[in-house]
């Protein structure tokens, strides 16, 4: 037992030396987990597509069709780019990027309001980003309500005896959101794919480290001269706290800071994100350990590794919902750290959460840990 | 002449040699890993729509109205109601959980038949950390609290005798009929796969041309390499980029007739004009990864910025937040990525169908880069005839 930790230690002393000696380790080990996020975070954090350029065609021309599309132009999320003659005229403007989405009025628009008919607005969208599809839709149903509860209340009191109600519906509704109260992309999306930066770059590195250490055993007659004469269990926790000792200040760095600088929502309490993150790095790191084994030598990771940030991120949730996942997937995601970190991050974070309400995630990263250390070990147990 | 030709077959061959010693490695970064990428992606979100969002009611009201609401709740495509509960907090409690997205709150007093007066407010929570489910709950909920209004206000009105034909209108004055062109059902895996896929594809063929370009220096083969093309690096290069290049394109053609022809994503153009733009995206890909190993023609440190760049470029190429919205300071690197130009070619051909002409300038831009990528290519013959040692 004793000669277990002082091969612990000793492992754990050692490995910070072969870490600092490496730059590219060095680079992803500390370098990207402060880059890569304030990159991320600022390319999204507008948040919201403003001002989508629109284009409206009027063959209606009248008071309300002009009401209509000045009350458009005020909403944050449109912008009345300009007026075409004809619907052709419009279909050009939007082909030509000038707008993309054109907001036709039909000549009996105001005739069928007036009449107490359903008066239809055409609205053309387009649909290659979600995200200004949403911002048109958001601005002519918002316009559609203000405009329709004035004109509906007047309608009710012609048509009813019943005492003369105040505008608007009659029964009041209202949304309340959750956590991320602007509704915002960037402050949906930043949080799970901080913790992704970290996984991928905790591995990448460990990656790295393992590699080299095969490269340097090959140039060596089998045996890396590097590696500390110790226990394979031993050493693998050893390694395993170096780069969790390594990787606290970015951890905090990533999870805590980048949120306040960017304002993303932080709801949880902090204590509670800190003990998250005890077993989400070890999970991490003793992944990263398992998957070393794989590694041929430096370069090709990058080549077979890289991609699987794609793969990881969509398996987590935070774009397609995992509920909506076939059976298989589900169960792929499962077996990643990045899924359940990022499902308890975003519990803990966003919606305010506690530890004991995110105890799914939170137990599935210790028995990850186990099982992949489990795991380094065997992997590692030949190298010895 | 004789000798030019001979030394672009010298390279060529070269170049497929290299590919060949090790097939199952390059067989997995040029064929498996985009294809299966885009296999990936396309099968978890084969539904399309992540309808059926596990949702809650919580009830207060316990009148005949609120259950009815409940009913034609659990009726709409979009929600899931998966428990009926019994307060705010434990309700709140189930989000927090990650058990509900959202929940819908029927207050005290809802089922009151009465248009005069002040009705409680109906209230719906829904979690945006989730911004899919929480952007279908809104739909469902807001057609619900709508719905809702409609029933009481057409009962009363009924119930005075208005006849059938007035009330509906009198509900609903405007209407907007919107028109999703190029994808009516709103199919968010052609959304996504469209652009990730092809995406994914250009990460690869980032990291596999600076790969086998930078191999040399690693084996220290870099002057062999050179001599094969007769002294030239253009011939060397070429020798070198065209296998992989023809590779890649037919990996992303095969990509594409999977979308347009199998799968049925929308294909509102010609299928050539895909087709071009992608084997430009792979030469303008190629060409970028070029520059990159000119600059740096360190294995290590090529491959990292093209890791960093092939990555960034998913956000970067503005294919989930539109570039008009980013910073100017980051939109302007959105102009150096060649899957932003394949991005744009794809929403104006096969999205929207306009024509060749209105994307001329995108397939003028993938043109673009290898032109620039020749204007450093005498660096990368220096750095390759006078290689830096490797420093493992």
């Amino acid at each position: 037992m004793k000669k277990f930790i002082s091969d612990m230690y000793r492992t754990w002393k050692h490995e910070f030396g072969v870490v600092y000696a490496d730059l590219g380790v060095m680079i992803f080990f500390l370098f990207l987990p402060f880059a890569y996020p304030i990159v991320y975070s600022a390319i999204y954090n507008p948040e919201l597509a403003r001002d989508v350029p629109v284009v409206v065609v009027d063959d209606s021309r009248t008071g309300m069709s002009r009401e209509y599309a000045r009350h458009l132009d005020a909403s944050q999320y449109v912008e009345v780019k300009g007026y075409a003659s004809s619907m052709p005229e419009a279909r050009r403007a939007m082909a030509e990027k000038e707008c993309y989405a054109v907001v036709h009025f039909p000549e009996d628009f105001s005739r069928s309001v007036g009449r107490g008919e359903t008066a239809v607005v055409e609205v053309f969208c387009d649909m290659s980003l979600l995200l200004r599809y949403k911002s048109v839709l958001m601005a002519v149903t918002s316009v559609a309500g203000e405009m329709g509860a004035k004109v509906q209340a007047e309608r009710i009191a012609e048509l009813s005896v019943m005492p003369q109600q105040s505008a608007g519906m009659p029964i009041p509704y209202k949304l309340e959101p959750i956590g991320n109260v602007s509704q915002g992309l960037a402050s949906a999306v930043l949080p799970g794919i901080l913790v992704l930066i970290l996984q991928q770059s905790i591995i990448l590195a460990i990656c790295f480290l393992g590699a080299s250490s095969r490269e340097r055993a090959l140039r060596n007659g089998g045996k890396d001269p590097l590696l500390v004469d110790a226990g394979a269990l031993s050493s693998v926790i050893g390694r395993a706290l170096c780069y969790f000792t390594i990787m606290i200040v970015p951890s905090i760095f990533v999870l805590h800071f980048v949120p306040i600088i960017f304002s993303f929502p932080m709801n949880g309490s902090v204590v509670d994100i800190a003990v998250f993150f005890v077993p989400l790095l070890l999970a991490v790191i003793f992944f990263g350990m398992t998957i070393q084994a794989f590694v041929p030598d430096r370069e090709s990771t990058f080549l077979v590794f890289v991609f699987t940030s794609i793969v990881f991120i969509f398996l987590s949730g935070v774009s397609w919902p995992r509920y909506a996942m076939p059976e298989l997937w589900r169960l792929a995601g499962d077996c990643l750290p990045s899924t359940w970190g990022v499902t308890g991050y975003v519990g803990l974070n966003t919606a305010g959460a506690t530890l004991a309400q995110q105890s799914t995630p939170y137990i599935m990263l210790w028995i990850q840990s186990v099982v992949y250390l489990f795991l380094a070990f065997i992997l590692n147990r030949k190298k010895m | 002449m004789k000798r030019l030709i001979s030394y672009i077959a010298a390279s060529v061959r070269r170049g497929c040699l290299t590919l060949a010693q090790r097939p199952v490695f390059y067989l997995l970064c040029i064929v498996a890993i985009p294809l299966g990428t885009a296999a990936f992606l396309l099968s978890l979100m084969d539904e399309g729509v992540a309808e059926h969002v596990p949702s809650a009611v919580v009830d207060l009201d316990h009148s005949d109205a609120s259950r009815s609401l409940i009913r034609t709740l659990g009726s709409m495509q979009q929600v899931d109601i998966c428990y009926k509960l019994d307060s705010y907090a434990e309700a709140m409690d189930y989000v927090k959980q990650d058990k509900i997205m959202g929940f819908f709150m029927i207050p005290e007093g809802f089922g009151r038949e009465s248009l005069s007066g002040r009705h409680p407010e109906l209230t719906y929570y829904i979690n945006f950390g989730y911004i899919v489910p929480g952007s279908l709950l809104v739909k469902g909920f807001t057609t619900m609290s709508m719905l809702a209004n409609g029933a009481l206000i057409q009962g009363m009105l009924q119930g005075e005798g208005v006849p059938e034909i007035r009330i509906e209108p009198a509900l609903q004055p405007f209407v907007n009929k919107v028109h999703l062109l190029g994808n009516p059902t709103m199919n968010y895996g052609v959304y996504l796969v469209n652009s990730f896929a092809p995406g994914a594809l250009a990460l690869m063929v980032m990291l596999v041309t600076c790969y086998v370009i930078t191999t040399e220096v690693k084996h220290r083969t870099s002057r062999e390499w050179i001599a094969a093309g007769g002294g030239s690096i253009a011939i060397a290069l070429f020798g070198k980029l065209f296998p992989v290049a023809v590779l890649f394109t037919l990996v992303g053609w095969i990509m594409q007739v999977i979308f347009y022809g199998i799968v049925e994503f929308p294909m509102n153009g010609e299928m050539w004009t895909m087709l071009l733009a992608m084997s430009l995206l792979v030469i303008a890909t190629q060409s970028f990864a070029v520059v990159v190993c000119s600059v740096l023609p360190n294995p290590r440190y090529s491959l990292s910025v093209c890791s960093l760049v092939g990555m960034l470029a998913f956000s970067l190429g503005g294919y989930s937040f539109p570039v008009e919205d980013m910073y100017p300071g980051l939109a302007v690197f959105s102009y150096i990525l060649p899957v932003r130009y394949y991005f744009l070619i794809y929403a104006d051909q096969a999205l929207n169908g306009l024509g060749f002409v209105f994307s001329r300038y995108y397939y003028a831009a993938l043109l673009v880069f290898p032109l620039v990528s020749v204007a450093f290519l005498p660096r990368l013959k220096k750095a390759m005839t006078k290689p830096v040692v490797y420093v493992p």
